[in-house]
């Protein structure tokens, strides 16, 4: 079973689960053997709420000032530092190599590490969630980031920006974040880039969403993302890979060497025991000798050089944005006692590009061969998706389990994370 | 492992009862013949407002304890936080409304 076939089976199966568990999360809405007779919908009178006559400034506070948070935050910390020393040997000042060699201690020591930043937030927690500290610092992480619903309705935001150096290198950060949730409809604005792995994503959506009782919802609408990724598309192969009529390379590796200022200079020498060796060592711009030989070139420097054109040949291209239907379900149900929160997000395959060159977006990821792109290849269309499932069961005063998971598939990339436990009060 | 992992969906989700109480809720719990001293529970912001009638829900009432109309009551997540009584001229106490919503601000913020 191929790679793809186990992520689709998987896929399948979560949705499965997700299924079946609204499904009796519906059928013990009826089967539950209450003690009272719940109000149907149709006894209670749900009270609409009045019009208020409140000026403008009120209107803005408290629809999106009010609970927020403005923050500023530095943290300095240690930097990385390995646990053993590197030591290296140099020549003598004397410049004779045989002379005793002076021992330096080589290790990468690093500058300290810091962070800061600042930012404005206004994101509810779900009831399951616990304030991580008693203060903001832009080291948040709250579901409601990346569930379909929230734990709030009416705006919600971050706008989130960062410096940090880590490791001697340093990084901007940010993530902004913007959605409005009401009862019929959800709209989110997301921007997020985080340096230190050269991430960047955008995405804005729009959603009908369906309340269905009070814990559940589904939701549909359109989502738009971009991607910086041109993924299958290897501009290094292509390059080494072009031929002439006769089949002979067109780009001999080496010459990739030469393009970068480098160059070969070819010798021969005869050792001790009358052996001839010959071989090419190559020099840089300055003329310094950076390997002996072809071998050595091709497993050293040749291999940075590889990357660097593909960076550069990456870096020629703009950013994808492509647009798609999407899907959403979302259930939340909390007691002290207990609390679900399980909900799904599906990409339908219909996503259509409407920024960057097609030939080198995610459609054309398998048609990318030896030669290029593959002549009348058929554009691949493709599903993404993520789900989570946060899980609480306090079976006794004493005894609770936990299970908490979430797992994302946006185009190459899979990401999931998962904590399941048992806690016993002593 | 398909299994253990339906049951762990499952028991919890079986030992949850649908609730009018889920979230925040305000229940003004009352009756015909008190219409006229009700509140205006209509005024409150962040919770979900119900009126409950006792001719309607007579099981509800009891449930409840309520004995005094009308009563309204804040419930979080299906707690009960407060419990305004109205006093035997069958009217609620003056204020109602702002204490009731200062205890939902303070639910709301909690929750940011």
């Amino acid at each position: 079973m191929n790679r793809k076939k186990i992520t689709e089976k998987f896929a399948l199966d979560a949705i499965l689960y997700i299924i079946i568990i609204y499904i009796i999360g519906f059928l013990t809405f009826s089967a539950q053997a209450q003690v009272i007779q719940e109000p149907a919908k149709k006894e209670v009178r749900k009270l609409k709420k009045g019009l208020h006559k409140e000026n403008i400034f009120d209107k803005v506070y408290k629809d999106i000032l009010k609970y927020g948070t403005f923050y500023v935050a530095g943290e300095v910390s240690n930097p990385y530092q390995k646990q053993s020393i590197d030591y290296v040997v140099r020549t003598n000042p004397s410049g004779n190599l045989y002379d005793v060699p002076v021992v330096q201690d080589a290790t990468e020591y690093h500058e300290f590490d810091y962070r800061y930043g600042f930012g404005i937030r206004r994101i509810a927690r779900f009831d399951y969630e616990n304030k991580e500290k008693a203060y903001y610092d832009g080291t948040e992480k709250n579901v409601a980031l990346s569930s379909p619903t929230a734990a709030f309705s009416g705006f919600e935001y971050l706008f989130h920006w960062e410096k940090e150096r880590e490791r001697g290198e340093v990084f901007e950060n940010h993530r902004y974040f913007l959605r409005h949730t009401g009862k019929n409809h959800i709209v989110k604005v997301e921007s997020r880039a985080e340096g230190n792995v050269g991430f960047q994503y955008n995405s804005a959506e729009v959603r009908g969403r369906l309340p269905i009782g009070k814990k559940f919802s589904i939701s549909a609408g359109v989502i738009a993302r971009t991607h910086d990724q041109a993924f299958g598309y290897n501009p290094v192969e292509i390059w080494l890979n072009e031929t002439d009529e006769d089949g002979y390379a067109l780009n001999p590796w080496y010459t990739l060497g030469f393009e970068y200022g480098y160059d070969d200079i070819y010798y021969n020498q005869t050792d001790q025991l009358g052996n001839e060796i010959s071989d090419w060592y190559w020099i840089d711009e300055d003329g310094t000798i950076v390997a002996h030989t072809d071998l050595e070139f091709r497993e050293t420097v040749f291999a940075d050089l590889m990357n660097r054109y593909n960076r550069e040949q990456w870096d020629l291209l703009d950013a994808f944005a492509e647009v798609a239907p999407i899907v959403g379900a979302d259930w939340y149900s909390y007691t002290d006692k207990a609390w679900v929160h399980a909900y799904a997000n599906y990409i339908l395959p219909y996503h259509k590009y409407f920024k960057g060159d097609e030939d080198f977006s995610y459609l054309n990821r398998n048609n990318w061969g030896l030669g290029g792109l593959i002549q009348d290849s058929e554009l691949e269309q493709w599903d993404d998706y993520q789900f989570g499932l946060i899980l609480g069961w306090n079976i006794t005063s004493k005894l609770g389990i936990f299970v908490e998971g979430e797992y994302t598939k946006f185009w190459d990339a899979e990401i999931f994370k998962s904590t399941i436990g048992l806690n016993i009060e002593l | 492992m398909r299994l253990c992992i339906l049951i762990l969906f499952l028991i919890p989700t079986l030992t949850f009862a649908q609730s009018y109480k889920d979230g925040i809720v305000v229940v003004q719990y009352s009756a015909d013949f008190v219409k006229a001293n009700e509140i205006d529970i209509s005024k409150l912001e962040g919770a979900d407002l119900l009126r409950l009638a006792m001719s309607e829900h007579p099981k509800i009432f009891e449930k409840e304890e309520i004995k005094f109309l009308p009563t309204v009551c804040l419930y979080h997540n299906r707690k009960l936080i407060l419990k305004v009584e109205s006093d035997i001229s069958l009217k609620l106490p003056e204020g109602s409304i702002d204490k009731i919503q200062k205890h939902i601000n303070k639910i709301v913020k909690s929750k940011f």
